[in-house]
This record gives structure tokens, C-alpha cells and sequence, in this order.
């Protein structure tokens, strides 16, 4: 580490490493623990380029597709033979490869800009902290090198790329933004996979990386306590680096790359999000003068108690109230799709002897009602099942709605399922009274106004199946991709006005939507 | 008979319209409508209009009548039957009220209004309906089946209906058109009207069965003045009325179209239509047409499913709507699926305009909605789910009721 000093400029783009999850970390993280621990800004100005771990590192992400792995190898060759090819020429060939990597995808990964780091070394080998203040984090923690010299060239591509669609400024243009945003960059960052993962990423968070990937955990709940059930399981196995202390590694370094290889494998849910936080909290708060196998324990019984308190209880509460306020006899319930929570409390009514009706409304493309209504039928209830367009008809003779939610939105917006909005403005209209069950752990801070920005993406291939065979056989749709302008775009959630909703039930117990807040106020997960 | 198993195998308009064409016969003819109207063979507002204006036509040609009271009623009659079959077909009685007023028409024009007039005092009153719905819908709250029974009595009870529904502005037009006649003595007029009157009557049915045709045509002449530049459309499914219109607006405009899928009934004639691999069968379609689709043309589609409307509502300036019937009032039959798309659409404040053919407006008003609302098949569970079956209901309708309020304009041919 003491070459650290003697730096060279073409470091710059390598000092990219730590904050981000590419393999280029991994030798970092595991031959120089400490220099990873630094804030990313601190270790730009004078990291370095060493190079002896360097010729080991080089062949091995030259394997890979990534694009901005290719970059590397060519650099360390340079790097040690700097003088062979003229700079004129290397400039060439970058700017050729950059250009093809950049019309490959938009995506901004493969942003280190390597082309102009010839020239540089051989004019301004001293003057390294000069250019430096032109380099710019990007979100993600990757970052993205500008080098003033030839900043003209790099933007000039740029534009050709973004102007190549014309039309896409409009609704077209926002879709395949957010396609982009979702899956093609993850798919360009090549987290996801096993192949692909972190060194440091566990075996637990791979497998329930998988699990999520696949929707073996789909509901927003059961991803949350997989994730906590991991999350013991990683702490367990976590030994704090030397020079190090776990309060300030374990969060800072090593959970970001189990959560980074979460979010690659699903965009995160809100109930996920708030528990990371409120782990994070919990290890910061942790007493430094504790041993790690203390700490551990006590993060450990933390955890037990966070999903006790926070999803065990939380959900046994719930579906008490429900049960003894909503459902009682001759009661005509209508729920959509399928969730957990109101499945338990269906069940546990029909477990106290009340007699009533369910109607379960559903959509294409996913239909999870039919899975709700194949458990409720096998329970002798008597179940009604319909579709999203049959819902006048059916909403009329309902005395409740019942509703389970991904999140509730910090004005009392329920985001739930995809077609939820329409089952409770229907069920508004229809003067029937919609309760959402959701423990308080889903609560979020933030508010959606709009049903596509930050929703997440379903796979389009779900609307060209047919639903109406059992062979589920592609339909007509098929090929779709094939064909100019056109799109199957098909959303998870969507966001339900709060005016639509006359209750919530969370562990607190009833809550008027719009009170929210002060629930998130108070109780600060 | 054998066109009977024919019909069985192949049903649809196209049969029906061959039927005519080869072997008609007017009591059979009447009751093989009658069965295929039973039977859905042919339903749908356009076909079932189609279909029974053709019929008129024949079986006007082929009656003899001595007097245009007895064609009238025998119209009637016919009328009567037809819509018993199913009632909820009301472009069958529609095209019954045209050709009632064709009738009348023309024997104005041979200077028999008066006589018109004083056989069936209800007639004017219908007459009026066809051109001028919006001004006599409080009066024409009662259905036409109690006007027929007036035929039959004449006299003293058709006065009333015609105090009550006493039409100034038919009596103007009659009055502007010819003075009245009333000194011709019977038998000498039924004699004229055999000769005068049918070759009109005719003409003028096959003047109505071509509007019909080119109803589609007409209304995507209003596109340019629905659709403008850069807008986003959303349309549920993608009916042929609606898609003229697009077809016609991407001539000259930019937009992008939004397609919901719909009802599990309708989604796969969606995709088909979506993807322009509906083969051209010709059963509603304009042949020379079909085969350029939308996004040749440069308009992008985007196809989702019923559950993401209100995600897309509030990035959409309109939605343009099929539908099957209109109401006086302006309320709506439309394919099941339709009322969340307009509940949607309400609560963003988007503007929704019904394309749709006149031949689907029906002068009359409903108080009891759920009567008109038919019933599918469960679409959503196979029988392999059989076990479910016993505790579970699977609701199936086919149709929406959508009142007035939730509507913002219409676009018709006329």
C-alpha cells in the first residue's frame, strides 16, 4: 500500500472500486481491507495503481462480457508497456470500443472513460489531483471519470445514442426508460448470479437472492423475513477484518454488497427497505467496547425480536382484529389477488365457526386469486370468483372489501397490486367500505403520485400467455418484439388515492389512511 | 334444412346474408332469424342490423299489400317477433323503427302522410325519435311495444298516444311537403301505393342497409376533429369502430394508443387485432384495409392488461370507447370491463368519447339495468379445477351498464 502514494492518473477510474459491486472490488476488499473502509472522495485523489496485485487481477473480469472489464486488461497492459503504442493510436482504439460498448446500452456502467488516460500519463503524469476534480459520482456508487482533455467526443456520442429513437419522448420513451433502469442495467452490471456475485456476497444471500429472482418469495412480507433469516445467518458467519471494527464494517461495507446483490435480484420492497435501515441503526447503535461474538449475539436476539415484534405478532394482531370486527356471519367479503394476510384471517374465521362469503376478484396476467380461492374452497368457505371487469357486479351484495398492501404511501395511498385502485374506487362508489390490512413495517416515508414512475416492472411475456387454457399456451402477442412500435407494458402495483380507503388495520390497531404519518412519526422503524 | 345445419356449422352474418341471397322465403326466413338471434349465431349491434335491414328488404319486396296500414303492421308484426327473440338485440328494433319511418316517408311523398298519419298516430312519434333523440327522450320513456298494440285497436286509444306524443315538428314537415289529401277515396290510393310506393321503399332500405355499411367510414371522418397531435389514446380492446378512426387519424397525426387487453371474453381478439393477424374474414371488416396495421402507419401501441388502467390514466388525454347500445339518456351498454376503464378515467379527469354507430341508438331509456346484463361462461376456471366447483360461484356477465354521467361526448355517422 505504500505505492499508494506514488500515483498515477489512470487509478482515477480504478479508484471505483470499493463503493461498487463489480469483481474489480473483490482483490481490493480482500488483500487491502483498509483503504476500503475509507469514504470513496478521500481515496480518489491519491489512490493508486499497484502493480503487483494487478497482473493476478487483470485476466480474471477479462473473462466476462461486461464491457467495461474489457477496458481493464487492455489498460494494465498499458499500463506496463506504456510506451509501445503511440498514444494517437490508443486513443483510436478506445474511442472505438467505447463507442460500441455505448450503442451496446445505455447504461452508464461501463462510464470510466480509459481512452483518454494515455495521453494523460504522458503529459500530465505529475499533475494527477488537477483532473480529479472533474471526476463525478454517479448513483449506484459508480463512478464515472469525465476527463476535461476530450470531453467533446464523449458527449457528442452521447447524444447520437439518446437521439437515435426519436419519438421515445413520450409515454414509449418513459416505459422503456424505466425497462432500462430496471433490467437491462442489472443485467449490463452482471451482479445478479451466481457467477457473477460478489466473493463477499454469502451463500444464505445467494440462495435467497435466487429465491426472490425466481418469486419462490414474492409477497412483500416473506421477502422481509427472508431476508432477516439470512441476514442471522451472514452475521453469524461474519468475522470482523483486522484493523477494523464490526459497528462500522459490517454495515458500511460488507451489508452493502449483500443488499446490492438483493436489489439486483428484485427491486426492493418498502417492508425490506425499512428493515435494512432499521438493521443498519441497530449495528451503529451497537456498544463499540462489545466483542464481535457479543455484538453478534446481541444483533442476532435483535433480529429474533424485530420479526417477532415487527411480522409475528404484527400479523397474529391483525388478523385478530379482523377477524373479530370484519368478518362475522353473513358477512360478504371481497378481496383481490391474493395476499397473505387476508388469506390467514379468512382462515381463521372459517377456524371460529363464522359462516360467511368470500369474493375473490382477480386479473389477468397474474391470477394469483386462484390460489387464494383453491385454499378457501378446500376450507368450506363459499367463495365467489370473478374477474377485475366482472367487479360491478359482484361488489354490490359485499358488506367489506379486504384488501392486503406491498406499502402504504406516507399520505395514506395504499400500493398494492396492480388493479387494486380499480376494486376500491369501485368498491367507494358502491358505498362499501374498504379496510387494508398491513402491518406497519410496510409503512413507508415517501409518496408515489403517480402509478408508473417508481413502480416495478412485471415481465411482459405474462400478457401474451392465454390465461384461458390449461396449457397457457402463447398467444397472438407473441413476437411482439419483432414488431415496430409496439409494447406490452404490465406494472407489479399500482397506487390506490387514499379517499378510496376508509381503513387500515396494523398492529397499532385502526388507522384512518391519512394518518400515516404520525404512525411513521412515532414509530420509527 | 339443410341451410339450417349449414348455419349451425358456419354462423355469422355471412351465412345469414348467403341465406338471403339464395333461398329466401319469407316464413322461413323469419324463423330461421329468429333461431339464429336465439342462438347468438347473430348478435352484436352491426351484424344484427345488417342482418335485419336485408331482411325488410326482402320481405317488403316479396309481401303484397293493399294499403300501407297493412305493410305497417305487417313490419310490426315482424318486429314484434324479432325482438321477442332477445331483446337485449335492440339494433333489430332500431332497423324496424327506419324502415317503419321509410315507409312513412315515402307515402309523404306520394301524398299520403295524411293517411299515414291517421293509420298509426305512434308513427310520427317514432319518426321523430330517429332524427331528433335528444329532444324527445322524455317522452319516449315507453317502449315500443305498447305502440303495437295500438295498430290492432286503432281508433279511440291511438288518439291518445297522439296527444301525448304529438310531434310539431313531423307535423310541419308533413305540412311543408304536401298539402294534405283527403279526398281520395281508398281503393282507387291502395291501388297507386302498390305501384308508387315499393320501388321507393326499396330503394330507400338499400339506401339505409349502405349507410350501415359505411357507418364505420362515416364516423372516421370525425378523427382528425377526436385525435390530434402527440396524444396518448386509450381505447379498450381495439373494436372496428375505434380502429377506423385511429386508421384514420394516423393519415395525418402523431399519437400513441394505449390498448387495454380486456375481459377475458375479448383479450385474445385484442392481441389479434393488436399484432393485425386477424384473418380477414369479413365479417365486419373492410377487406382493403386491414392489411397495413397501426404501427406501419408510425402510431405506437402500447398493449396492458385491465389491471394497470389506473397506473396509465393519469399519462392519457382520452379514451375513445366502443359500445354495443346507447341509451336516450346517453347511458351505455358496452363489453364487460368497460365501467372500470370510465370509473378510471373519472377520477383522473380524463375525457371519454363513445364511438359508435346510430344504428345503436335506442330511443328509449332504462330504469332496471341488470336486465340487460347477459351472462358468459366462466372463462376463468376449467373443469380440471372441477373440485372447486361445488363451493364456488364463477360470475361471468358480458355486459356493463355505464350511466350517462361518466361519458363526455359521442361520435356518430350522423
Amino acid at each position: 500500500m505504500a505505492d499508494k502514494k506514488t500515483t498515477l492518473a489512470v487509478s482515477a477510474s480504478l479508484s471505483t472500486a470499493p463503493p461498487n459491486p463489480q469483481p474489480t472490488a473483490s482483490p481490493a476488499a480482500t488483500l487491502a481491507p483498509t483503504p476500503v473502509q475509507r469514504p470513496p472522495k478521500e481515496l480518489k485523489p491519491k489512490d493508486s495503481k499497484p502493480k503487483d496485485p494487478k497482473p493476478a487481477r487483470g485476466p480474471k473480469p477479462a473473462k466476462d462480457a461486461k464491457p467495461a472489464k474489457d477496458a481493464k486488461p487492455a489498460k494494465d497492459a498499458k499500463a506496463t508497456d506504456s510506451s509501445k503504442l503511440t498514444a494517437k493510436q490508443l486513443k483510436e482504439q478506445k474511442k472505438a470500443e467505447k463507442a460500441a460498448r455505448r450503442a451496446d446500452t445505455k447504461a452508464a456502467t461501463g462510464a470510466p472513460p480509459p481512452q483518454q488516460t494515455g495521453p494523460q500519463r504522458s503529459e500530465k503524469h505529475a499533475s494527477s489531483p488537477a483532473h480529479v476534480p472533474a471526476s463525478a459520482i454517479v448513483g449506484g456508487g459508480i463512478v464515472k471519470t469525465i476527463y476535461p482533455t476530450n470531453p467533446a467526443t464523449v458527449v457528442a456520442k452521447e447524444v447520437e445514442v439518446v437521439v437515435a429513437p426519436a419519438r421515445d419522448n413520450g409515454l414509449v420513451g418513459l416505459l422503456r426508460d424505466l425497462a432500462v433502469d430496471q433490467q437491462d442495467k442489472k443485467k449490463a452490471a452482471a451482479v445478479f448470479g451466481i457467477g457473477n456475485a460478489h466473493p463477499d456476497v454469502h451463500p444464505a444471500i445467494l440462495t435467497l437472492g435466487m429465491q426472490i429472482n425466481q418469486y419462490v418469495l414474492a409477497g412483500s412480507t416473506a421477502r422481509c423475513l427472508g431476508f432477516l433469516l439470512a441476514m442471522k445467518r451472514v452475521i453469524h458467519d461474519y468475522t470482523t477484518p483486522p484493523a477494523s471494527t464490526l459497528t462500522r464494517h459490517l454495515p458500511g461495507h460488507y451489508l452493502s454488497h449483500q443488499i446490492a446483490y438483493l436489489l439486483a435480484a428484485r427491486p426492493m420492497s418498502t417492508a425490506m427497505g425499512n428493515t435494512i435501515r432499521w438493521l443498519k441503526t441497530t449495528i451503529s447503535e451497537l456498544s463499540p467496547d462489545l466483542s464481535d461474538e457479543a455484538a453478534k449475539e446481541e444483533l442476532t436476539a435483535k433480529i429474533d425480536v424485530f420479526i417477532r415484534e415487527k411480522i409475528a405478532l404484527a400479523d397474529d394482531l391483525i388478523v385478530n382484529t379482523t377477524v373479530a370486527r370484519y368478518i362475522k356471519d353473513d358477512a360478504v367479503i371481497v378481496t383481490y389477488g391474493k395476499s397473505q394476510i387476508v388469506e390467514r384471517a379468512l382462515l381463521e374465521a372459517r377456524r371460529r365457526g363464522r359462516r360467511f362469503r368470500v369474493v375473490v376478484i382477480d386479473s389477468r396476467p397474474l391470477l394469483e386469486g386462484a390460489n387464494l380461492l383453491a385454499g378457501l374452497a378446500q376450507a368450506d368457505i363459499s367463495c365467489e370468483y370473478a374477474c377485475l371487469d366482472a367487479l360491478e357486479y359482484c361488489i354490490g351484495p359485499a358488506t367489506t372489501v379486504l384488501l392486503g398492501a406491498h406499502a402504504i404511501m406516507a399520505d395514506g395511498g395504499v400500493y398494492s397490486r396492480a388493479g387494486t385502485a380499480a376494486v376500491a374506487s369501485c368498491a367507494r362508489d358502491m358505498g362499501v367500505p374498504v379496510v387494508v390490512v398491513c402491518e406497519s413495517v410496510k409503512f413507508s416515508d415517501k409518496i408515489n403520485l403517480d402509478g408508473i414512475v417508481f413502480n416495478e416492472l412485471g415481465d411482459p411475456e405474462l400478457l401474451v400467455t392465454m390465461s384461458d387454457s390449461n396449457k397457457r399456451e402463447r398467444g397472438p402477442l407473441s413476437g411482439w418484439r419483432d414488431v415496430e412500435n409496439t409494447y406490452v407494458a404490465s406494472f407489479r402495483y399500482d397506487v390506490t388515492p387514499s379517499d378510496c380507503i376508509k381503513m387500515i388495520i396494523c398492529e397499532h390497531g385502526y388507522l384512518a389512511p391519512k394518518s400515516v404519518s404520525s404512525i411513521l412519526r412515532t414509530s420509527a422503524v | 334444412m339443410s341451410t339450417q345445419l349449414v348455419g349451425i356449422h358456419t354462423p355469422g352474418l355471412k351465412w345469414w346474408l348467403k341465406h338471403l341471397e339464395n333461398d329466401f322465403d319469407s316464413a322461413h326466413s323469419v324463423d330461421l332469424y329468429i333461431g339464429a338471434l336465439k342462438r347468438r349465431v347473430i348478435r352484436n349491434p352491426t351484424p344484427a342490423a345488417v342482418g335485419t335491414a336485408e331482411l325488410f328488404l326482402r320481405l317488403i319486396s316479396a309481401y303484397r299489400f293493399q294499403s300501407i296500414r297493412q305493410l305497417v303492421d305487417y313490419v310490426s308484426s315482424i318486429e314484434t317477433r324479432l325482438s321477442a327473440a332477445r331483446p337485449q338485440e335492440m339494433s333489430v328494433r332500431n332497423m324496424a323503427r327506419r324502415v317503419v319511418g321509410i315507409i312513412r316517408e315515402e307515402a309523404e311523398n306520394n301524398g299520403m302522410g295524411d293517411l299515414f298519419q291517421q293509420a298509426l298516430q305512434s308513427k310520427p312519434f317514432e319518426k321523430a325519435l330517429q332524427h331528433e333523440p335528444a329532444s324527445v327522450k322524455n317522452k319516449s320513456q315507453r317502449p315500443i311495444l305498447l305502440t303495437q298494440s295500438s295498430f290492432a285497436v286503432g281508433g279511440a286509444l291511438t288518439s291518445i298516444f297522439e296527444i301525448i306524443s304529438h310531434p310539431p315538428s313531423s307535423i310541419t314537415s308533413s305540412a311543408s311537403s304536401t298539402p294534405p289529401q283527403t279526398g281520395i277515396s281508398r281503393p282507387a290510393q291502395s291501388q297507386s301505393i302498390q305501384h308508387d310506393v315499393r320501388p321507393a321503399i326499396i330503394q330507400d332500405i338499400q339506401e339505409l342497409i349502405e349507410e350501415l355499411d359505411s357507418s364505420e367510414h362515416n364516423i372516421s371522418e370525425y378523427a382528425m376533429q377526436v385525435i390530434h397531435n402527440n396524444e396518448i389514446i386509450l381505447t379498450y380492446g381495439l373494436p372496428s369502430t375505434v380502429k377506423k378512426l385511429l386508421f384514420r387519424a394516423a393519415q395525418k397525426r402523431d399519437f400513441t394508443v394505449v390498448v387495454v387487453e380486456g375481459s377475458l371474453n375479448i383479450y385474445r381478439k385484442t392481441h389479434t387485432v393488436v399484432m393485425n393477424k386477424d384473418t380477414p374474414s369479413g365479417e365486419d371488416e373492410d377487406q382493403s384495409e386491414v392489411h397495413k396495421s397501426l404501427q406501419e402507419r408510425g402510431i405506437q401501441i402500447i398493449v396492458i392488461s385491465n389491471s394497470d388502467v389506473w397506473n396509465f390514466m393519469g399519462r392519457v388525454n382520452k379514451v375513445l370507447l366502443g359500445t354495443e347500445y346507447v341509451f336516450a339518456d346517453g347511458g351505455l351498454l358496452a363489453p364487460v370491463g368497460t365501467k372500470n376503464i370510465v370509473r378510471a378515467a373519472k377520477a383522473r379527469g380524463t375525457p371519454v368519447v363513445v364511438v359508435t354507430g346510430s344504428h345503436t341508438l335506442c330511443p328509449i331509456t332504462t330504469f332496471f339495468e341488470e336486465q340487460w346484463i347477459e351472462m358468459g361462461d366462466p372463462k376463468t376456471l376449467d373443469f380440471q379445477e372441477g373440485y372447486l366447483l361445488e363451493n364456488v360461484d364463477v360470475p361471468s356477465p358480458m355486459i356493463d351498464f355505464i350511466p350517462a354521467s361518466y361519458v363526455g361526448s359521442f361520435v356518430t355517422n350522423k
